[in-house]
């Protein structure tokens, strides 16, 4: 499989994790925040992270 | 003290873009595009300070005062996935043709990989349309957060014309390198002063879980997505930050790029962003409906300026008129130059009949900048405020306008036709649903949901591959430039 086709996997994925319909109602907290938005922010280091892993480009501009 | 804590931040805003002159080369292609020399930190805090207005700060905490946590879901962490996607699926490609084949602006990419002068006029009318409103509500937006910060000392006329003459002063004399490096520090000013003003108002609560527990007694139902937040509208409103694809002035940015590895950064810094900004701006926003109880409508996104009040020193309400005025202006500049540019190089020289030497383009797209800021200030003394709801209806048709791209730079078969008829389909849906929502707040189609931006996507991208498949297929020899 190409880079690209990796990246949209994975942003795919995390963006299937987005919709948290599983704890829509939960009013736990997780590391002292409201637990609907302790995920999300989770979610936006998880992009990064998949973008530091898999979205690699050389100089030219190709996905190596 | 307010006053002056902003005043010192515009003069030095101001030293920062006129100094940035120093570096200039004087071409064409450096008041346009930085000689397409911006490196990696620059070009993430550029993209990241253009596409953040001063919503994320006032809007996003009233909106959370409003609806709750799900804000963050709804707006944040949505963008946080899709814009680097686009990024990186979009911008990386654009940067590479752009480069290959000279483009400065967005229009000179479609006219040249669609070969046709009609679809290029025909967007060029619909970007500067749908990009026009963005800029008065910038000017406005730093208007009326002067007046209510200073408690109306400052008329919102007055705060309205310093954003324009900084902002005019250092587009114009600095060009895209001024602004871009301006909008370097301004984006880690505004982001620096979200995370100090958090620090400042929860320690004066007693603490995060205090403050949060006062709302778990007041407002619980701030505390989750309940059905403040519906599932339909969080998934169809992802559709609203693909805007980044058909934005001018991210276009422009794009091209600035040294090489394909500065952007890198943006693509794993972007996400962390969103986080550092909107995190406490959602806090903020749940938190004041306990201490600052009572706002209704529009009035809660005076949520924060009210928190600051009472419980900060005069020096932070004034750093954070400067953090709001700094988030304004990285928007508003981007967008003045990236008009000046499109209105230099796809009107006034693509139609003139002899060639532009490169000092008369940065001339007449300096002239434009200064008519376009002046136009939009005298606006701004009579739009009524009301205008601030077409901001979300600006995102609906940039983003609507997502296939179209998409379809320029990965799928060969996509003809001029095609690409005509998906933005008349954009052109036309947006006016049917902005006819019908205008007036209804929170506006979803038919009432389900479904924001229009999601249904106004799918036709277009449905008319474009029809309309593309039952003409004849584009020329080699011009794809052979673009795949």
């Amino acid at each position: 499989m190409t880079t690209r086709r990796w990246v949209l996997l994975a942003l795919l994925v995390l963006f299937v994790l987005h919709h948290d319909l599983w704890w829509w109602d939960a009013d736990d907290r997780v590391f002292g925040l409201p637990i609907g938005l302790t995920w999300h922010v989770m979610l936006c280091l998880a992009v990064a992270v998949t973008m530091a892993v898999f979205a690699k480009v050389d100089d030219s501009g190709s996905e190596s | 003290m307010t006053l002056a804590v902003i005043v010192v931040y515009l003069a030095l805003v101001l030293a920062v873009g006129l100094f940035s002159r120093r570096l200039a080369t004087g071409t064409g292609e450096d008041w346009f595009l930085a000689t397409r020399t911006i490196g990696p930190f620059v070009l993430l805090m550029t993209l990241f300070g253009t596409h953040m207005t001063a919503f994320s700060l006032l809007g996003a905490s009233g909106e959370a005062y409003r609806t709750g946590i799900g804000v963050f879901a709804l707006m944040a962490s949505s963008s946080a996935i899709v814009v680097p996607a686009i990024f990186y699926f979009v911008g990386l490609r654009l940067w590479k043709l752009g480069k290959r084949n000279g483009y400065v602006t967005q229009v000179q990419f479609f006219r040249d990989r669609f070969q046709s002068d009609a679809l290029a006029l025909l967007l060029f009318v619909v970007l500067v349309a749908l990009l026009i409103p963005y800029l008065l509500i910038g000017v406005m937006g730093g208007g009326l957060t002067l007046n209510e910060i200073t408690d109306g000392a400052v008329p919102q006329w007055a705060g309205s014309l310093m954003v324009c003459v900084v902002v005019m002063t250092y587009v114009t004399f600095g060009g895209l390198r001024g602004t871009a490096w301006v909008n370097t520090l301004q984006t880690l000013v505004f982001m620096v002063l979200g995370a100090v003003t958090v620090f400042w108002v929860l320690n004066r609560l007693g603490g995060l879980q205090s403050a949060l527990d006062q709302v778990a007694l007041d407002n619980p139902e701030l505390l989750i997505r309940g059905d403040r937040v519906r599932p339909l509208k969080l998934l169809t409103y992802a559709a609203i930050p693909m805007s980044v694809g058909m934005f001018p002035h991210i276009f422009m940015h794009w091209l600035t790029a040294k090489r394909a590895t500065s952007f890198r950064l943006s693509f794993i810094g972007y996400p962390l962003c969103v986080a550092i900004v909107w995190l406490p701006s959602v806090l903020l926003g749940v938190i004041g409906t306990s201490d600052v109880p009572g706002l209704q409508g529009p009035a809660a996104n005076s949520v924060l300026i009210l928190l600051i009040g009472k419980h900060a020193p005069e020096l932070l309400a004034g750093l954070l008129g400067a953090g709001v005025f700094a988030a304004i202006m990285s928007s508003l500049d981007s967008q003045t130059l990236s008009l000046g540019t499109m209105f230099t190089q796809d009107i006034v020289r693509h139609y003139r009949r002899e060639e532009m030497d490169e000092a008369t383009q940065v001339r007449v797209g300096r002239l434009f900048v200064l008519a376009l800021i002046g136009v939009t200030f005298l606006i701004s003394l009579v739009a009524p405020r009301s205008i601030f709801k077409l901001g979300i209806w600006s995102f609906t048709g940039f983003a609507s306008l997502l296939p179209l791209v998409l379809a320029a730079i990965y799928w060969k078969r996509a003809t001029r036709g095609g690409a005509i008829a998906a933005v008349l389909t954009v052109a036309g849906l947006w006016v049917f649903f902005f006819i019908r929502g205008w007036s209804v707040p929170g506006y979803t189609v038919g009432g389900t949901g479904i924001m229009p931006v999601a249904v106004i996507l799918v036709a277009s991208a449905i008319v474009l591959v029809g309309v593309s498949l039952a003409g004849r297929p584009p020329d080699r020899t011009v794809l052979d430039r673009f795949f």
